[in-house]
């Protein structure tokens, strides 16, 4: 008798806690995609995926569980749950057999969805990011004109959330330029605003059209490309990659179709007579890093490079995670172990080499000599080299007078040099395997796959109508800028462990328009975002929200979010009047404290600039991998390693030691103290001058109380030279709403 | 949800198949009782008797194949099973239809192949239930002793088996226990993987189809422990990936056991003792254990908590579901009554209690409560004396006791004595003496006892060298002279005459003022430490005042400092890129100079450097020019210096040009510039830099 | 759930802030349920919980030995041959060329063609009780053998300097990972809330090879990475307040500042802005408590004499007395680099001759002195103190460019090199391990470097292989893909 006890029991349990949700809402068609896919991803892959394969079964591509495992059986059999082995195991009586195993059972309801789907035939269905883009229709609501606020809201009536109201003029303006040019309005600009002279849309195209708009974005490109002025690893010398990041500014100024973006910085070399600037785009590729350290094995660093520009180039077009693709099958997402070597090819036949001498590199000058340098050369050019040999020696001799810097590049092998990939086992060089063509995953291109792929085809596949990922993907990132959050909150992973899309249709909608109505424009993007009320919508929040949506997936307001390292520097310096708005050129060295760079073997040096470098857009700031610039750091910004798609915002006290006491927002702060020192009227003019011209709104009367108390605190101390205005403006740049975006 | 309920179905195979077996039996019994007789109601009762088996039979057939589609059944035997089963209801289905034909005249025939069929159907019923009882029981269920019984369902863990006697047999108590703890639910008689039995010795000789596997004495050539010790991803490792592991413990023990191996008699006490007894083993549970069982105590109260680290308590619990807490308050000094009280209310849950270096004395202890769970006390660095070790009572569990820095004494040694459970004590330190801790280490021979190291023994160090510190290197008429050392409490005593200062020396209060040039000495001295070494500084007059200075080509923005004023601001630099340098790179250095009014000059000092690492160089030559109209100026000395070594450290130096004197007010200094990097340098012919931070015409 | 888990919780601290008069008067976190553990476990979802303070203390899932680690690296990679790996036969080898079997299919960062044997340079005795093997040039560190256990059969994958710190401190030999200290105080938070819960402390002049990447939180958020404190200038970047600020202005600064951002929690009830109050309150607190805590000369002439310090400078002794003090205070990781261990041969400084034998000076006494201090306080038993290198250094002579060298030296080693540990958790008076007679290859309970990471985890009470955070659709952890407890140096 005891021994059949407990699977009456489990019997009895399993038709319980099937009774209670199977009758009800089983869905009438089973999808894989919404209801099996889950399953499987939670309970099953990690022993049936890409590593794993137990007995032979694997859920990861479509065929994998309808083929005959290692006894002959195939797992799943269409249509015939009761005959399919997947559903036996499941239910087995025996806890060692029945699976998962050593894991709870699967809920009764769980079970129930596996088995109808699989009695309606099994059918697959790919993920959805790798189902091509389609142009959804918009919901129809009264209410709203603006298409992104009729998705929106059909899900928040869904869960019955209220929009909130447009935000307050002053936090909207705010709002407003902190995202599109990294930068506080001037007081003047918030007056005209608050008193309707200029309007809203006014203000947007104004912005789009400002310079600081390609600063501001090239900040959000730069953690992408890992950007920085160093190699990495022990030495961690210097390299001249700014002119790459001016090229970025660029680029986002003119609007570059973002097409055209891409193909520059991954193939520019290999378009038709490329310009200087196609050439200098391929440098998004050499921020990768090298090692000097004596006694490394070039090679090995090499293909450390290559793999980063692999994985680099699927995070950031798109949101794949290839990483772990280099040392087997991806556990998760159907791409496999060769094919991470397929594109390892495409991208395997550049000249570098972790050279010492970065070659190939190209000669670039600083902006103001651009145009002295061109000339020359184009003069040069026109001489006839037999006659004027002393004129040419002479402007040889001029032009190398000029101010030079050399830019790692990216050229193409000679076709007879060209290098033979392998597969690497387990990601390990010294262990080659077979070898591979390169070409592209199938997953990825439903047309055939094509026999050998370069590293142009791979740049126009990218951005090619066929690519259902790279509009998503880049869609989602303008996104999250805008709205401290992704509509896939993943940003760097769009695969089945990535998070799906909050608002499927919404995603959709935008990548069909950017690559299509808006030909790729990301100013026309960001324009048709900003003017949505969803991002215009105050973002105080209600407990009815705060219960009902913690953390604002539905947008019933707009988000609330610490503002970048770069913004928070950027916008001190822009309300104390001590911004420079110089641009472009070789990186700059702020203050920082003494003794902070310490590397071993390195003479590089940190030498303070005086003068306009010394208040740069943080953006300028020299990056120096092993040792980046602390205050940036402390704020969560990436020490430029490894491509980041999303920074980790972060609330630690040394923050607040930065903002309290470092030089850099002392000196801010006697800077706007003097500003309020000048302002006419009395004590409480004075301050609420200075909240206004530092946080925009104006200020609350509780506040200029506590701000007043703190003045007459600080007079009543003996005079120094942190005067009490000072005391004030040190107060205004550590207060929230002074370093949020609300 | 069919599924399930044929799942269900199917379980209850094993109850009705009781049915058919029963009603059979029966029937059979009444069967042979009525032998040839002919009774009415017999007939009936054993027709009745075969319908029932039949119809029992068939539904327990059909909940049977139920079952069996669920798998997990030796294929072999279940087959039989089956068939036999199946062949039963056949049986009886046509003993039923045939039965009542017996009873005709001369069917004598009919009715012995009857009895035959019969018996057949008795047989195969019999058979057939024995495999069915094996499916589920396993083999061998029939016949299993006691013993066997006892050792199967044992479940104690091997190791635990061990330490209980020394006289156990080895293989009977610990090895086989094991190995049917972890290998015979597929190496049994039944299963056979592999064709190993490992559900006795003799099957354990004989080895699988890859021939023997033990190598008694070498545990390492013997397939058993071999295929148990290869990696869990490994196709050939036993027990395969999903079944439960030998765990680290158990490992050891077939080792040891296959090592030692004697006879299959051996006892425990045969081998040498088992070192894996000393090891705690990693992926046995037991490593995580507690040390005493917590399942009795209450999670403390959250409440007293939260008032507690309020007021500065510092309140972690030990683990997880774990309600023991870990408290401190050190480094503090309010503790009040009111806080020892809050401590009453989570004092079942205290495990370790930390009071190090707190106000913690006497009379606050003494009010604290018993606390029958503390393990550790730690009242270093507090106010307690002799007085509060009595309360230590209150303590019954304590093991670690941290007196250290406390000015308890020889009178504690009696009650240190008295607890019982004291493991270990620290008294660096204390008015413990040597005489009393040989004292306590005779009376608790295997109390730890801490006394830690003898300070007056050790080592004198010698001060830092104070430092002196002026505004500027030179002066013009008088200058303010600071001291300081890295200990504020050291005494810092100086002599201006630049005789060595001695203890008597004049005592530094407050900073000097300087108007004559000196040579200042400085000694450093403080309890405990031997006095610095001496620092000394002279102090020099600058030379002439210079009304102005200017540069010939402006230096590179990183070099320019506070322009060509930084050179005469009496000031030197420390390195290149601390603000005080000028420098240029390929060019040479060319400054001129006009002083404030005429003057004869013979001697000009430049302060230079040179740090191969940055490109910089001292000058290669340097040349004076003076001038009588500011215009026209013409050499009147230059000095050649040799190429830089490699081994040259370089650093700051200052060079000093003596020449004739000449009256003048207009001054040119030219460093030429080395121009390029030696040729051992590691950027050999790279544009070089030449440096200068401070000019002083004398 | 997270979420709503903190809600409840943003509304028990709203509370707490509302009650008490003056933010000085709160000292921890506060909050009994934290304690306790019932919010935040070991292995949450990655992200820490918007608004609850991540560095609040949580409770490590078993019953741990260790309280706080103190580790002792040794940048540059010791000689094991001439420290604790004791190697008679090599002596009698020594000047032979090195036989073909060792060197086939092998990669080394300097040695070419056919180098010669190189016996030890210095002579071993065994030391203690248990015996333990150490040479000559660690005469003080030979006292607390019984109490270390030194593990002879490490062995790496890197060859180079970065990339082996890298791996020795994060797992992986790449850029990118959490340090162990990250990962740490990730599972474990900090113990002081008055204090950073990671501190790094370098000496030697120079950071290691791998930079401060080997103190930082790699994918972690920021808040779990090391903080550097500095002997020179401010301990803590940015710690001294600005001049002509005065203190108690500061107070009432930051009272000022936190007031008005009540008024912000009270208009967006944004979680966020509570934690940012609490962490003005701590930032305030942490400019009395990280100077005092650093301060030596508060430490009585004994112990400087106990560690032989060279106050005003930045040496491994005085960061070794340091380590002591911020452990007492109950800092959670203590990172200690010590630079210049790099023995090619190549120079003086780098010559086991010359320089080498002065870094062992810089180190031997005052590493026995911080095992002796600590265990006289009675801190040894609960403080995890392990001492070693990235890698190990050939048994045979370096012969840089196929030439015979002025100095003597070794190069990079990967098959084995020798750490001890100490203290919490740890069995004292070992030697776990064993080499070939050559010293070459590890031939006896070989611990990979994740298996000391899973080890030295355990000790603190985390499962290794629970301790994960996703990243890029992993999950990963310290152990990367490996990584086993190692029983036999468990106490």
């Amino acid at each position: 008798m005891k021994w059949y006890c407990p699977s009456f029991l489990l019997c009895a349990f399993l038709s319980c806690t099937a009774t209670d949700k199977t009758h009800q809402n089983l869905p009438d068609l089973v999808s894989y995609n919404e209801h099996i896919r889950p399953i499987i991803n939670n309970r099953c892959i990690s022993c049936h995926g890409g590593v794993r394969k137990k007995a032979g079964l694997s859920f990861l591509f479509p065929e994998d569980p309808f083929t005959a495992l290692e006894d002959g059986k195939p797992a799943i059999i269409r249509g015939q749950a009761d005959s399919s082995k997947i559903m036996q195991r499941i239910l087995h009586h025996d806890p060692e057999e029945r699976m998962p195993q050593k894991a709870e059972a699967l809920s009764g309801y769980e079970i129930a969805l596996i088995k109808k789907w699989v009695d309606q035939g099994a059918n697959w269905e790919t993920h959805w990011a790798f189902l091509p883009v389609n142009n959804p229709t918009i919901p129809s609501s009264p209410s709203s004109p603006h298409p992104i606020d009729r998705f929106i809201r059909a899900e928040l009536n869904l869960r019955s959330l209220q929009a909130n109201p447009q935000a307050e003029k002053s936090d909207l303006i705010r709002r407003l330029y902190l995202d599109l040019v990294g930068l506080p309005p001037s007081l003047e600009t918030v007056d005209s605003f608050e008193n309707d002279l200029i309007h809203y849309e006014q203000l947007v195209d104004r912005l789009l059209a400002a310079p600081g708009y390609g600063e501001k974005w090239t900040g959000m490109w730069l953690d992408l490309a890992r950007y920085a002025d160093t190699r990495g690893y022990e030495k961690d010398a210097h390299r001249d990659m700014w002119k790459y990041r001016d090229w970025v500014i660029r680029a986002f100024n003119q609007d570059m179709p973002f097409d055209q973006f891409t193909i520059k910085q991954l193939a520019g070399d290999l378009i038709d007579n490329p310009s200087t600037a196609d050439l200098i785009a391929t440098a998004f590729h050499r921020n990768t890093m090298n090692n000097d350290e004596g006694g490394t094995d070039n090679e090995e660093f090499r293909v450390a490079a290559v793999i980063d520009r692999v994985n680099t180039s699927y995070e950031v077009w798109q949101g794949l995670t290839m990483g772990c693709v280099q040392c087997h099958s991806h556990p998760y997402d159907p791409i496999k172990h060769e094919e991470y070597y397929q594109s390892f090819a495409i991208l395997n036949n550049t000249a570098d080499a972790d050279r010492d001498d970065q070659a190939p590199t190209l000669i670039v000058y600083q902006p103001l000599d651009e145009s002295r340098a061109d000339s020359i050369i184009q003069f040069i050019s026109g001489l006839n080299p037999g006659k004027n040999k002393s004129r040419i020696k002479q402007l040889e001799s001029d032009l190398n007078e000029l101010p030079s810097a050399s830019l790692p590049i990216l050229t193409e092998l000679p076709a007879k040099q060209k290098r033979v990939t392998r597969v690497f086992e387990r990601g390990n060089f010294m262990l080659p395997g077979e070898v591979v063509r390169p070409t592209l995953p199938a997953i990825l291109n439903n047309q055939i796959k094509p026999d050998s792929v370069s590293r142009l085809a791979f740049a126009q596949w990218l951005v090619s109508p066929s690519n259902p990922l790279t509009a998503r993907v880049t869609v989602n990132r303008f996104w999250a800028q805008l709205f401290d959050k992704g509509l896939v909150a993943t940003l760097e992973d769009f695969g089945s462990q990535g998070n799906r899309p909050s608002h499927p249709a919404l995603l959709d909608h935008l990548s069909w328009k950017f690559s299509n109505d808006f030909q790729w424009s990301v100013k026309s993007l960001i324009k048709y975002i900003v003017t949505s009320e969803t991002y215009r919508q105050s973002s105080n929040a209600s407990d009815v929200q705060l219960k009902k949506d913690p953390s604002n997936s539905w947008l019933s307001r707009a988000p609330r979010s610490r503002l970048s390292a770069e913004a928070i520097r950027d916008q001190a310096l822009a309300v104390s009047g001590l911004l420079s708005d110089k641009m472009y050129g070789p990186s700059v060295m702020p203050y920082q404290p003494d003794g902070i760079w310490k590397t071993v073997y390195s003479n590089l040096q940190w030498v303070t600039d005086k003068g306009e470098d010394g208040h740069r857009r943080a953006l300028y700031t020299y990056i120096r991998r092993t040792s980046p610039y602390p205050s940036f750091i402390t704020f969560d910004s990436p020490s430029r390693e490894y491509c980041v798609s999303r920074r980790i915002t972060t609330n630690t006290p040394l923050q607040a030691l930065v903002t309290l006491n470092d030089p850099v927002y002392v000196e801010a702060a006697r800077h706007l103290a003097t500003f309020m020192e000048n302002e006419p009227g009395t004590l409480e003019v004075k301050i609420s001058r200075g909240y206004k011209r530092a946080l925009i709104r104006d200020i609350a009367p509780k506040t200029l109380q506590t701000l007043t108390e703190l003045y007459h605190e600080a007079a009543r101390q003996p005079a120094s030279e942190f005067s009490p205005l000072m005391v004030i403006a040190n107060a205004l740049f550590n207060l929230d709403q002074f370093i949020t975006k609300s | 949800m069919f599924e399930k309920l044929l799942s269900f179905i199917g379980h209850a195979h094993p109850a009705l198949v009781h049915i058919p077996i029963g009603s059979l039996i029966l029937t059979f019994i009444l069967y042979r009782i009525n032998g040839r007789g002919n009774r009415r109601n017999m007939r009936h009762a054993i027709n009745v008797g075969f319908f029932i088996s039949t119809i029992a039979a068939v539904v327990a057939i059909i909940c049977g194949l139920l079952l069996a589609r669920q798998g997990g059944y030796d294929d072999g035997t279940l087959g039989w099973h089956k068939y036999l089963g199946i062949l039963v209801a056949f049986l009886s289905l046509t003993l039923w239809y045939t039965h009542q034909d017996i009873y005709k005249r001369d069917h004598s025939l009919t009715s012995s192949m009857f009895n035959s069929l019969f018996n057949l159907c008795m047989i195969a019923l019999v058979v057939g239930g024995h495999l069915g009882g094996t499916l589920t029981h396993g083999k061998g269920y029939l016949f299993k002793t006691e013993s066997s019984q006892v050792n199967a369902t044992n479940t104690k863990p091997a190791l635990a088996r061990l330490t209980s006697a020394t006289d156990q047999k080895v293989f009977a108590e610990i090895i086989q226990p094991l190995l049917n703890d972890k290998c015979t639910s597929c190496h049994n008689p039944d299963k056979k993987k592999g064709d190993l039995i490992l559900v006795d010795f003799p099957g354990l000789l004989a080895g699988g189809k890859h021939g023997p596997i033990v190598e008694f004495g070498h545990p390492d050539s013997s397939a058993l422990y071999i295929n148990i010790m290869k990696p869990l991803d490994d196709d050939t490792h036993m027990p395969p990936d999903g079944k439960r592991q030998l765990n680290e413990t158990e490992k050891k023990l077939l080792a040891w056991w296959i090592k030692n191996y004697k006879s299959v008699e051996d006892q425990v006490n045969d081998y040498p003792s088992f070192e894996g007894q000393l090891l705690s083993s990693a992926d046995d549970q037991s490593i995580h254990a507690f040390e005493f069982d917590v399942s009795g105590i209450d999670p403390a109260n959250e409440k007293a908590v939260g008032q507690l680290q309020n007021k500065g308590f510092k309140i972690y619990g030990l683990a997880q579901n774990n309600p023991m807490l870990d408290v401190a308050y050190s480094f503090k000094k309010d503790l009040d009554k009111k806080s020892i009280n809050l401590l009453q209310k989570i004092n079942q849950q205290i495990y370790t209690l930390d009071f190090s270096n707190s106000n913690l004395d006497d009379a606050l202890f003494e009010t604290m409560d018993p606390m029958p769970h503390l393990v550790s006390l730690n009242l270093n660095n507090t106010k307690i004396t002799d007085k509060s070790l009595a309360y230590l009572k209150r303590f019954p569990n304590l093991k670690k006791l941290n007196l250290y820095q406390t000015t308890i004494t020889d009178a504690s040694i009696p009650i240190l004595e008295g607890l019982h459970n004291l493991k270990s004590v620290y008294v660096w330190q204390t008015g413990i003496s040597a005489s009393g801790l040989t004292q306590i280490k005779t009376a608790k021979p295997d109390l730890e006892i801490v006394s830690g190291i003898r300070t007056d023994t050790l080592v004198k160090l010698k001060l830092p060298k104070p430092s002196i510190r002026t505004d500027t290197d030179l002066f013009y008429d008088n200058i303010k002279v600071e001291f300081a050392s890295f200990f504020k409490d050291a005494q810092l005593r100086y002599t201006l005459d630049g005789s060595i200062p001695s203890p008597e020396s004049d005592l530094y209060l407050e900073p000097l003022v300087i108007r004559q040039p000196v040579d200042i000495k400085l000694i450093a001295y403080k309890e405990g430490w031997e006095s610095s070494d001496t620092a000394s500084r002279s102090i020099a007059k600058a030379g002439f005042k210079v009304k102005e200075i200017t540069l010939e080509k402006d230096p590179p923005k990183r070099y320019q400092a506070e322009g060509p004023e930084t050179l005469i601001d009496l000031n030197r630099g420390t390195q290149p890129g601390d603000g005080k340098w000028l420098a240029y790179q390929k060019d040479d250095f060319v400054a001129r100079l006009t002083l404030e009014q005429a003057q004869t000059i013979s001697r000009i000092k430049i302060g230079t450097l040179q740090s191969a690492g940055q490109w910089a160089f001292y000058p290669r030559e340097v040349e004076i020019q003076t001038s009588t109209d500011g215009k026209t100026f013409n050499r009147i000395k230059r000095r050649n210096y040799p190429q830089p070594k490699k081994d040259d450290p370089g650093g700051l130096r200052i060079v000093e040009i003596d020449f004739t004197p000449v009256q003048t007010s207009f001054i040119k200094v030219i460093l030429k510039n080395l121009g390029k990097n030696p040729v051992w340098h590691k950027e050999k012919g790279k544009p070089s830099w030449v440096f200068c931070d401070e000019i002083s015409v004398e | 759930m997270d979420e709503l888990r903190l809600l409840q919780e943003l509304n028990v601290r709203k509370l707490q802030m509302q009650t008490r008069r003056h933010f000085l008067q709160k000292c921890s976190t506060g909050l009994g349920a934290l304690a306790l553990g019932s919010f935040i476990g070991c292995s949450d979802s990655g992200k820490p919980l918007q608004g609850i303070n991540p560095l609040s203390t949580k409770l490590p899932p078993a019953f741990a030995k260790a309280k706080r680690v103190i580790y002792l690296h040794m940048a540059g990679a010791p000689s094991q041959l001439e420290l604790f790996d004791y190697k008679p036969e090599l002596a009698k080898l020594d000047g032979q060329e090195c036989p073909g079997s060792l060197l086939e299919g092998r990669r080394f960062a300097f040695i070419q063609g056919v180098p010669k044997m190189l016996g030890p340079q210095y002579s071993f005795k065994p030391y203690g009780q248990s015996g333990t093997y150490v040479s000559e040039l660690l005469p003080h560190f030979s006292k607390n053998v019984d109490d270390a256990c030194v593990i002879k059969s490490m062995f790496t994958h890197e060859f180079n300097h970065a990339p082996a710190q890298l791996f020795m401190h994060t797992g992986h030999g790449r850029l990118g990972r959490p340090s162990m200290g990250s990962w740490i105080t990730y599972g474990l938070g900090t113990e002081n809330q008055d204090l950073p819960g990671f501190i790094v402390l370098v000496s030697g002049g120079k950071t290691p090879d791998a930079g401060k990447s080997v103190w930082g939180s790699g994918f972690l958020p920021s808040v779990y990475q090391g903080v550097q404190c500095r002997s020179e200038g401010e301990p803590v970047l940015y710690l001294n307040d600005p001049k002509g600020m005065d203190r108690n202005l500061k107070g009432k600064l930051i009272e000022a500042i936190n007031t008005i951002n009540e008024e912000a929690l009270d208009t967006y009830g944004d979680p966020e802005t509570l934690t940012r109050i609490e962490q003005y309150e701590l930032a305030f607190r942490m400019q009395v408590s990280v100077p005092e805590a650093m301060d030596i000369t508060k430490e009585p002439a004994s112990m400087h004499a106990l560690y032989g310090t060279s106050p005003g400078e930045s040496t491994f002794a005085n960061n070794a007395l340091l380590a002591r003090r911020l452990a007492e205070r109950g800092v959670r990781f203590i990172q200690l680099f010590h630079w210049g261990w790099d023995a090619h041969g190549a120079g003086r400084e780098e010559a086991l001759n010359m320089g080498f034998k002065d870094r062992c000076k810089e180190v031997d006494q005052s590493m026995s002195a911080l095992l002796t201090d600590l265990k006289q306080r009675g801190m040894l038993d609960e403080t995890l103190v392990v001492w070693g290198g990235e890698f190990g250094r050939t048994p045979m002579r370096e012969n840089r460019d196929g030439k015979v060298m002025t100095w003597i030296g070794r190069d990079h080693h990967t098959e084995c090199f020798s750490i001890w540990a100490a203290g919490g958790g740890i069995k004292g008076g070992i030697a776990y391990g064993e080499t070939d007679e050559l010293g070459y290859y590890g031939i006896k309970d070989k611990v990979h470097i994740n298996d000391l990471h899973a080890t030295l985890l355990h000790c603190m009470g985390i499962d290794h292989e629970k301790l994960t955070h996703s990243f890029q659709g992993r999950p990963f952890r310290l152990t990367d893909t490996g990584g086993k407890i190692i029983p036999g140096i468990l106490a």
